[in-house]
């Protein structure tokens, strides 16, 4: 019964020294422009008479050293009756020493040009990695073949040199992933000015029909300290696809689908607003459901519409948030080989007849465009394709 | 024994050979990128270095970027409306509006932020400077050595004064924390005040021996650098702000504590930091005098066979257009100052019925600075028994029927009409401030027949006209713009001169101040202080103190009482500095920034007919209230998360 079974576990310890790109090799040598003229000073009857001064860009860092990952991998190989075959691999990492920007350095430092940086951070990272697979053949006419994968990971920062945020514990990245946005939380657009007045001040110029965003720290200003983290990672936590392929006889048909989870995109305000420049197209869901002075819906999906670019809108917020999962049956086809019988004749090796759909289906609660295409969806779309097709060999 | 403890030395000289040999090997630090040790390996790039310390100096009297030029009631500018960028609005008039925030201050120079000067930076530039300096050693002179280690502390304490003075108690920097050093290492508190001004003071005392005399500062190439002179000045300066009410004991602070239970304001008053503001003036003047330092007196060889009345008015015009002239301490040269001298000069002839679009007078005087110009006999026009008599004061709004006569045509076009404001003023009016029918003497016209003269009517060449920049009150100044520019009607030039930091009579006016504080008007040094009053008011064509107001004022006895003549001193600062960015520190220093809340006003600009633009109008559409917040500006809120040891200015 059990052909097949292997149980796998490693335990290692890494080093990364690819800390800095490859402009900052030497990172832990000082670094300065010797001509930089904004620093420069000029003297004399006519203030004309000087040299442009010297900046520092980096500070000299001797205490830099590499990032340390300390990895945990469990693994199983299962071999069933030949046919089935399930791989599953958990790994747990958790990387100390790295290499981050101090945030807790206060300007009185003094400090000019990068911010520095310590290897202060720690982080975990954990996931899993499913395959399953079945092969079958049950006849010389009838076969089968399933496959499918999951992946799951999550990360999480356990240090992170941050400012102390005693009125705003939601601005700590510690506990959050990686990947994790912080955005203003969108309560609805405001009615009319009255509503305006009554509430905390935002950015810019607002007026009704724009994004209210809810004070947490209640100050009476929307503001950075007014940032939570919102939605899901911006890259998936989940990733899977399945699929099958039969034969029977002179027909064979095949499907995959494939899906991703437990990710957020955030429409892009700027690159999806009408009228700007004025000529920028108005997409057909905002013409519908906008914010307008005779349809003043507080929940619409689009604020109110205006020429230019509204900075008050144009926060990372909750309000475009979108839930980026989806599933899309990437392909299905369906063929036919003419039988060896008839092959002889037309003195042929083979011929297959064949139809493959890419992009058939795809299922989300996202409708205004692919969601695979993020926040813009004036970009070139994810295509749905049909082929017919006819394979010879002589 | 023996042979096991002889292997064991040799085994560790080869783990250490190894050892090293591997070092090396990895030590390999690249040729071509600069670091901090590069640029002190010579004197030439030492002295680029020291000129990067200077870079930092705060922009004195940029209409952009220092606060004190139009943060205050001096001036006022209409709002640029998005659309029309053409007429600008400069950033300090943000803060005359009083739209100051904590999350993103207006000229924050704590983080070098939104028109600040990131001074901690330039403080840490310093430090770096005085660490490094010593070991340049290729071309170095030894005495230039030590003028510029004098200089770099100079600067290290101007930018702990200039932070001092907006912020109140900051912290001392007087060596720089290791990039390295930990999160608690680095979060500093704020230093009581009195430990900040004498730590400025002692650094300052430190650097002065090694400065330059002003005379061996090589104008060509060099003014504008520190020497001593500009060292005793600051001393006085930061001693008499020390002394003075804001924060000398002033109880609005007392609570004001830190985390450690430090009381970061001085907790009473001392009288005796007057008496050391005295003594600081007292050696700063004598320094000056020592240096040939003398208030401006000449007559630009233009005037010389004009009327006395334009002889004078062109002498007051020089004090700060005849660039490094004997009355000028320290003038600042890091900026240009065309973009000042375009702002602020009326168009003063019309050019075939269009205008000259590349003169703005948008920076200007309210009609508040109009009226507290004295009266021609040198005292204010409310006080004037002459202006009481002949209902000139109630009358000041209205239209005087009579043309001007006499000497009054070298003052106010003739045959025109205007108001009886304009009538009878001291001549720094006439010199100081362009006004609606104001004869404009200087400035490419140098004869009484041929002076041009302003019309500040609408549609008028001077005034209000949509499609160029404009004056919001129908006043401009005449102050800060060069005599001898000259103006066509298509062209302008303009000649540099640098802003006045500090000039001798400032330094004189801190010393009144500072002795009438001290001792009263009858004390051991009142001598010498009428001296200097008088001598600021000689020049300036006005009797003096005593004499004025016995003869001329309501109030003949307001000289002889401290509180009087405090307000004599400060009316006549106020005056004599008008313009030039001192009227912003000193109403803080002096604890009335209710003085902000007189809502600016200005004539009816809109208005064609004398009728029509004689009425008196507010120049802003929301009401201006500034509160006791306002005295000192507030550290970002994000500064504060980051360092928790400061504590936020009061108010804010």
């Amino acid at each position: 019964m059990v052909t097949n079974l292997k149980l796998k576990s490693t335990y290692g310890l890494a080093g990364n020294d690819a800390v800095g790109d490859n402009a900052t090799r030497f990172f832990f040598l000082s670094d300065v422009s010797m001509t930089n003229s904004s620093r420069g000073a000029y003297f004399g009857t006519y203030a004309n008479i000087g040299y442009p001064g010297i900046s520092i860009n980096r500070y000299a860092n001797d205490l830099i050293t590499w990032e340390t990952a300390r990895k945990t991998n469990l693994s199983l190989e299962l071999g069933l009756l030949n046919d089935i075959d399930l791989q599953a691999e958990l790994y747990y990492e958790k990387r100390d020493n790295i290499l981050m920007e101090r945030a807790s350095i206060p300007t009185s430092m003094g400090l000019e040009g990068e911010t520095p940086k310590a290897n202060s951070g720690e982080a975990e990272a954990n996931g899993v990695d499913i395959s399953l697979n079945y092969k079958h053949s049950f006849n010389k006419d009838l076969w089968l073949q399933v496959m499918s994968n999951y992946t799951y990971a999550h990360s999480k920062f356990l240090v992170f040199e941050e400012p102390a945020y005693p009125n705003a514990p939601w601005k700590s990245s510690v506990g959050y992933s990686l990947g994790q946005t912080w955005g203003y939380i969108a309560e609805r657009l405001f009615i009319d000015e009255e509503d305006i007045r009554n509430s905390p001040t935002q950015f810019g110029t607002y007026m009704a029909g724009d994004i209210k965003y809810r004070d947490l720290n209640n100050d009476g200003k929307i503001t950075e300290m007014d940032m939570a983290p919102i939605g899901y990672p911006t890259t998936p936590e989940v990733v899977y696809g399945f699929g099958a392929s039969a034969g029977w006889k002179a027909w064979d048909f095949s499907f995959f689908f494939q899906g991703l989870a437990r990710e957020s995109f955030w429409i892009n305000y700027t690159d999806t607003s009408p009228f700007i420049n004025g000529q920028r197209a108005l997409l057909q869901a905002y013409a519908d459901d906008h914010w307008s002075e005779d349809n003043r819906n507080e929940y619409a999906l689009w604020p109110r519409l205006s020429p230019s670019v509204v900075e008050n809108n144009n926060k990372t917020s909750t309000w475009f948030m979108r839930d980026g999962s989806f599933l899309r049956l990437k392909e299905v086809q369906l063929g036919y080989s003419l039988p060896e019988s008839l092959l002889k004749k037309i003195a042929m090796h083979s011929l297959r007849v064949y139809f493959v759909g890419s992009n058939v289906l795809t299922f989300s609660k996202f409708k205004l465009w692919d969601p695979e295409m993020g926040g813009n969806g004036f970009k070139y779309p994810v295509q749905r394709m049909y082929q017919m097709g006819l394979q010879l060999n002589f | 024994m023996n042979r096991i403890f002889k292997f064991k030395i040799a085994l560790l000289l080869m783990i250490m050979a190894s050892g090293f040999g591997a070092c090396d090997y990895l030590e390999i630090a690249p040729d071509n990128v600069p670091t901090i040790e590069y640029a002190f390996n010579n004197r030439y790039n030492a002295q680029r270095y020291l000129y990067t310390c200077y870079s930092f100096r705060p922009a004195i009297g940029d209409l952009d970027y220092d606060p004190a030029m139009g943060g205050a009631d001096e001036t006022w500018q209409y709002i640029s409306y998005s659309g029309f960028n053409i007429y600008r609005t400069f950033a300090p008039a943000r803060v005359a509006r009083n739209e100051q925030t904590v999350t993103e201050p207006l000229f924050n120079h704590w983080d070098g932020r939104n028109y600040g000067q990131a001074l901690w930076t330039g403080i840490r530039n310093c430090n770096i400077f005085l660490d490094n300096i010593p070991n340049v050693k290729v071309d170095m002179i030894e005495t230039e050595r030590t003028r510029w280690i004098a200089e770099a502390k100079f600067l290290k304490a101007y930018y702990h004064w200039y932070l001092l003075r907006m912020y109140g108690p900051i912290p001392i920097m007087d060596v720089n924390l290791p990039i390295s050093a930990s999160v608690s290492e680095v979060k500093v508190w704020r230093q009581p005040i009195d430990d900040v001004v004498e730590y400025i003071i002692s650094l300052l005392n430190d650097a002065i021996p090694d400065l330059p005399n002003a005379s061996e500062i090589m104008e060509s190439s060099e003014a504008g650098r520190a020497d001593k002179l500009i060292a005793y000045t600051l001393i006085a300066d930061i001693r008499l702000w020390a002394a003075s009410p804001l924060v000398n004991g002033n109880s609005r602070y007392r609570n004001m504590v830190d985390n450690r239970g430090v009381a970061l304001f001085p907790q009473s008053e001392d009288p005796n930091k007057w008496a050391l503001a005295v003594q600081a003036c007292d050696s700063a003047i004598i320094k000056c005098e020592e240096q040939r330092k003398e208030l401006y007196t000449q007559v630009e060889a233009h005037t010389l066979t004009q009327h006395p009345v334009f002889q004078l008015q062109s002498t007051l015009r020089q004090v700060i257009g005849d660039r490094w002239n004997s009355e000028l301490i320290w003038g600042s040269t890091n900026y240009s100052n065309s973009t000042l001298q375009q702002y602020v000069t009326p168009r003063i002839l019309q050019r075939n019925g269009n205008y000259m679009n590349d003169l703005m007078p948008v920076w200007v005087p309210t009609l508040k600075m109009v009226e507290l110009f004295y009266s021609s006999r040198g005292v204010p026009i409310d006080e004037d028994t002459e202006w009481r008599d002949n209902s000139w004061y109630i009358d000041r709004y209205n239209i005087r029927p009579e043309t001007p006569t006499g000497d009054e045509v070298y003052l106010i076009k003739q045959a025109e009409k205007t108001v009886y404001l304009h009538y009878n003023r001291e001549p720094r009016f006439y010199a100081d401030i362009a006004f609606d029918k104001g004869i404009y003497f200087g400035n490419g016209y140098y004869t009484f027949a041929t002076a041009q003269y302003c019309n500040f009517l609408n549609t008028q060449w001077s005034g209000f006209n949509p499609g160029t920049g404009y004056s919001v009150t129908g006043y401009a100044t005449k102050k800060l713009h060069g005599f001898t520019n000259s103006q066509t009607a298509t062209t302008h030039t303009v000649e540099y001169f640098p802003f006045p930091i500090y000039r001798l009579a400032d330094l004189y006016l801190m010393y009144a101040e500072a002795v009438n504080e001290a001792e009263g008007p009858d004390g051991p040094n009142s001598a010498k202080m009428f001296a200097y009053l008088n001598e600021i008011r000689q020049r300036a064509g006005l009797e003096d103190v005593k004499e004025s107001w016995r003869k001329y004022s309501t109030k003949p006895e307001k000289p002889n009482s401290k509180e009087g003549l405090r307000e004599i001193i400060r009316r006549e600062r106020t005056i004599e500095l008008m313009f030039e960015g001192k009227r912003f520190w000193d109403l803080r220093r002096w604890d009335k920034i209710d003085e902000l809340n007189d809502q600016p006003k200005g004539w009816k600009i809109e208005g064609e007919t004398p009728d029509d633009f004689y009425k008196v109008s507010r120049v802003y559409d929301r009401v201006i209230s500034f509160t006791a917040k306002d005295y000192f500006f507030p550290i970002r809120e994000y500064d504060l998360y980051v360092n928790d040891n400061l504590v936020q200015n009061y108010g804010w």
